[in-house]
């Protein structure tokens, strides 16, 4: 199913748009599990009652028979559950939604729509419904013809919204062209050029009919028209861009604007809108001008565009709002590697272990026992996601822990994770810190030399990441790393053993 | 050295690539002096010295940038025309349905990228994944390509969450589940591959069960070398048992025309066709070759040579080795007509520790019963270097100091020379 019009809706929504109409492409039937989730996610987002609002209706609108009824109880279930705003949000339109989800719908159906219109006496009033149900009393007396002649049978506002979604298609198809610099071609021009006539015509508003001949115009002079600004809050498209005028729009941010709703005061003249094309000119350039150098300080902040959400959309979307998610949206940049994230708290973490990971790899290069460990057991992995981070002295405290406790050989198996588990909260007061005695010390596993520090409150050279074996008389230290390289696991004797049975490999290559 | 501190700077416009090849003995330093490049998805930071060796990379830019290649690079040139923007809306697709997952607490997107060999799927995967991870913290990594097996060694398969991702080194995968399959071609042991996917799916979604968050993400899984002939039952197979709702076809279209007919009648599947990145290299059989050794050796020695994996001497009671499988299965056209092969593809097969066990790479399983085998992954994997009969010893390079981890040890067909 094609993604829903977003000509109409201000950039700043289309993601708001997109996102919720993924959501209502899961409600393929009648599922009440689906309409309270999705009644939530609507409750949740009151902010963006508007967007959500375009986007059910856009929906009902756009999809077939069966998949009408199930959004038209979403709908009801928005206004009855969560109604304000969402009920003057809808009022204005809901006459037609119904009776195109009518028009569309079985025998079957049909009765169940009516049954949902009488509970709507206390939302919409009792005066709307009843009009309601005069219009869709008129549709039952239709009689259903094919092809052409179906067409005949809807009323006139039906066909000017198919025109317009025609016209907005048309246009939106223009716009990729100037978008991308190209010239537009003939036969795009003119069929565009057709479908607004066919507009202009069938509409009776003077002012909406000079609003659409200035457009034409600028179609057919090949003059993008720029943002149709003037009143209204923010522009409703990024300039540069071919758009309806605004009062045509069945624009949720003018709910009176709509189709089937009376003329509305003129909010601007054509006249104006020039003026605005050329402030918009002047000043504000688009902002995915091409050929514009990237510096440091030219990440644009643009407001939100929309990505793309269906596969069916890959090509022909762009990618805009895709790399506007991945880079100006994660704003804080760790600068040692370019990663981004959206919170300095994320930044704050990355860069703890980003110190870390270098260190280690520092250490790596430097040391000739570093190895790769064994692959964790299937029911450890499925249990941790990670390995529980470990300092050098959380694995200290294992070892102690494993070193006055049996050297039973089976313990080799063990589990380490559980082990680590365990181990680590009592971890770091366990670290002996040790002096150096005559200089001499290496690690019994890597055969290394340890670095020194002077320690200003025992007055003595200590041994840097260093951990004692066991608590045996004879000094046997090692780095912790080594330990964990080793197998992880493992105490002293089992430690001896494997430096009988294994060497570290001679063989390693320069 | 003239030639080797040679500076070429270029300017890229966004939407642009730069694509350029490094030699096995050269190395070259990249410096993003301005603007925003990335590598394989991965963000570059700006003036800091990356290096590259034995590599052919291409660097992208959305924004802009102007970069610097000190060294000699085998070539370099500007393109304009990518498939970028297509990939980066299929991240945004599946990124959408992700948020949906998430609050409809239903199952995150589960997605693969297939095709034949050499059409850049690894890429694609790997852009995938790191823009997967560059927005949700934590991506899953499912390496579905048995030749490439980037998690053990080639000829297995596995999974992986990843955090990190070194644009050196690639991503990170600290703490892999791995399956060893010991063949680089599927038809070598058909059955035994679809097992060790079936019980790969039954492991991930295990660990899924246990992790909201990861089951609400889904994973990026990087798909075996198919086309139609070859491989194609088992891609389907590994497409079910994965649960994957999201099958990205490079390239190949009748692969894809294929595949969407065969998954015409399931709802869940979607294939969804993306066309392959003009800065493919089609690589040579020696080329694979090369890359496949230089995987093992990575995987003992590390990316930068920076691991010492350690020489064990295993008494022959210490041990088990067992293949999979008769591999000297009579094809099916051999026999008498009407006849059936009896010999049951995922019995095993104990094997005598002989010299023809030399410069294997053998899977150290997991199972501490012989009939788990084909359903418990690997600890590692171990290189055999010498078997000596009379004193009833075997030699092998392990990744880690101490005994093996496990008794029975899994021999394919995957071999390794080192040197």
């Amino acid at each position: 199913m094609a993604p829903p019009d977003l000509s109409q809706v201000p950039a700043w929504d289309h993601g708001l748009v997109l996102e919720y109409d993924a959501f209502l492409n899961t409600l393929t039937f009648n599922s009440k599990d689906i309409i309270n989730a999705l009644t939530r996610v609507a409750h949740e987002n009151k902010k963006d009652a508007p967007a959500i609002c375009y986007a059910i209706e856009s929906s009902i609108l756009r999809h077939h028979g069966d998949r009408k009824l199930p959004l038209v109880y979403l709908l009801d279930s928005v206004v009855k559950n969560v109604r304000s705003p969402y009920l003057d949000l809808f009022a204005p339109r809901i006459g037609i939604i119904l009776c195109e989800a009518y028009k569309a719908s079985s025998v079957e159906i049909r009765v169940k729509l009516r049954r949902l219109l009488g509970t709507w006496v206390p939302y919409f009033g009792a005066q709307s419904v009843q009009a309601l149900q005069a219009q869709l009393d008129q549709i039952d007396n239709m009689v259903v013809s094919s092809g052409a002649g179906a067409v005949q049978h809807m009323g006139s506002s039906q066909v000017a919204i198919l025109l317009e979604q025609d016209v907005r298609r048309k246009l939106e198809e223009l716009n990729r062209y100037t978008q991308h610099g190209m010239p537009i071609p003939d036969e795009k021009r003119t069929s565009c050029q057709a479908s607004i006539e066919a507009l202009i015509n069938l509409e009776n508003n003077p002012a909406k009919k000079q609003a659409l001949a200035a457009l034409l115009a600028q179609v057919l002079s090949g003059q993008p028209q720029p943002a149709v600004a003037s009143n209204a809050p923010l522009p409703m498209v990024a300039p540069g861009y071919f758009a309806l005028p605004q009062q045509m729009q069945i624009g949720h941010h003018h709910p009176a604007a709509a189709v089937m709703a009376a003329p509305v005061p003129l909010q601007h003249q054509p006249q104006q809108q020039q003026q605005a094309m050329h402030a918009g000119m002047d000043g504000t350039e688009p902002t995915s001008h091409k050929g514009k150098k990237a510096s440091a300080a030219a990440v644009s902040k643009p407001p939100k565009q929309s990505a793309c959400t269906s596969f069916g959309a890959l090509k022909s979307t762009s990618p805009d709002g895709a790399v506007y998610a991945l880079y100006d949206k994660l704003s804080h940049v760790s600068k040692p590697d370019g990663a981004r994230f959206a919170s300095k708290e994320m930044l704050r973490a990355h860069l703890d272990w980003l110190f870390q990971y270098n260190k280690m790899k520092k250490e790596r290069k430097n040391s000739a026992a570093a190895s790769r460990p064994w692959f964790a057991r299937v029911d450890d992995w499925q249990l941790n996601l990670k390995e529980v981070s470990m300092s050098d002295a959380d694995v200290a405290a294992i070892f102690n822990q494993q070193a006055r406790g049996t050297g039973d050989a089976g313990s080799q198996q063990q589990s380490v994770a559980s082990q680590q588990l365990t181990a680590v909260g009592e971890a770091r007061n366990e670290l002996e810190q040790l002096e150096v005695g005559d200089g001499d010390e290496a690690c019994v596993v890597c055969g290394e030399k340890f670095d020194t520090e002077w320690n200003d409150e025992r007055e003595a050279w200590m041994l840097q990441d260093a951990v004692r074996l066991s608590d045996s008389a004879e000094l046997s230290i090692c780095h912790p790393k080594c330990l964990t390289s080793s197998g992880a696991t493992g105490s002293k004797h089992q430690l001896e053993a494997a430096a009988d049975a294994t060497l570290p490999s001679k063989r390693r290559r320069s | 050295m003239g030639a080797e501190d040679e500076v070429e700077t270029f300017e890229l416009e966004e939407g642009e690539e730069l694509r350029f090849e490094v030699g096995a003995s050269a190395s070259v330093e990249l410096q993003v002096t301005s603007g925003y490049a990335e590598v394989f998805g991965v963000e570059l930071a700006q003036n800091r010295r990356y290096v590259f060796r034995n590599a052919k990379l291409a660097l992208f830019t959305w924004k802009g940038c102007s970069v610097t290649l000190t060294g000699g690079t085998e070539v370099s040139y500007k393109v304009a025309e990518t498939p970028m923007a297509i990939y980066v809306n299929a991240h945004s697709v599946l990124q959408s349905k992700r948020k949906l997952a998430k609050e409809l607490k239903m199952k995150g997107p589960r997605c693969i990228v297939v095709g034949p060999s050499s059409c850049g799927k690894t890429s694609l995967s790997a852009i995938l994944l790191a823009y997967m991870l560059k927005e949700n913290h934590s991506a899953f990594f499912v390496e579905a390509d048995y030749s490439e097996g980037v998690l053990g060694t080639p000829g297995s398969i596995g999974a992986c969450a990843v955090e990190h991702i070194d644009v050196e080194q690639g991503p990170l995968f600290e703490r892999p589940i791995c399956f060893y399959y010991g063949h680089l071609d599927p038809s070598e042991n058909t059955e035994c591959l679809m097992q060790l996917y079936s019980v790969l799916g039954a492991s991930i979604d295990a660990l899924f069960g246990q992790h909201d968050e990861l089951e609400r993400r889904g994973f990026v899984a990087n798909g075996p070398a198919t086309t139609i002939e070859k491989g194609f039952d088992v891609l389907k197979h590994a497409i079910t048992a994965l649960r994957i709702d999201t099958v990205l076809v490079m390239d190949a279209e009748r692969l894809y025309a294929s595949l969407v007919r065969e998954f015409k009648t399931d709802k869940n599947v979607q294939c969804v066709h993306v066309p392959k990145s003009g800065g493919v290299v089609t690589r040579e059989d020696a080329f694979i070759r090369k890359f496949r050794n230089d995987r093992i050796k990575r995987y003992f020695y590390g990316p930068e040579n920076e691991l010492h994996p350690f020489t064990c001497v295993l008494g022959f009671d210490q041990f088990k080795v067992l293949r999979v499988g008769d591999s000297y299965q009579t094809p099916d056209s051999a026999l008498p007509i009407g006849v059936v092969s009896t010999l049951n593809p995922l019995e095993l097969e104990a094997v005598s520790p002989s010299a023809t066990l030399i410069h294997s790479v053998l899977g150290v399983s997991q199972a501490t019963d012989e009939a788990d085998v084909m359903s418990k992954p690997v600890f590692g994997f171990c290189h055999v270097t010498k078997v000596d009969v009379p004193k009833r010893q075997m030699t092998v390079l392990a990744p880690s100091p101490g005994k093996l981890p496990g008794f029975f040890l899994v021999l394919g067909g995957v071999k390794w020379l080192e040197g």
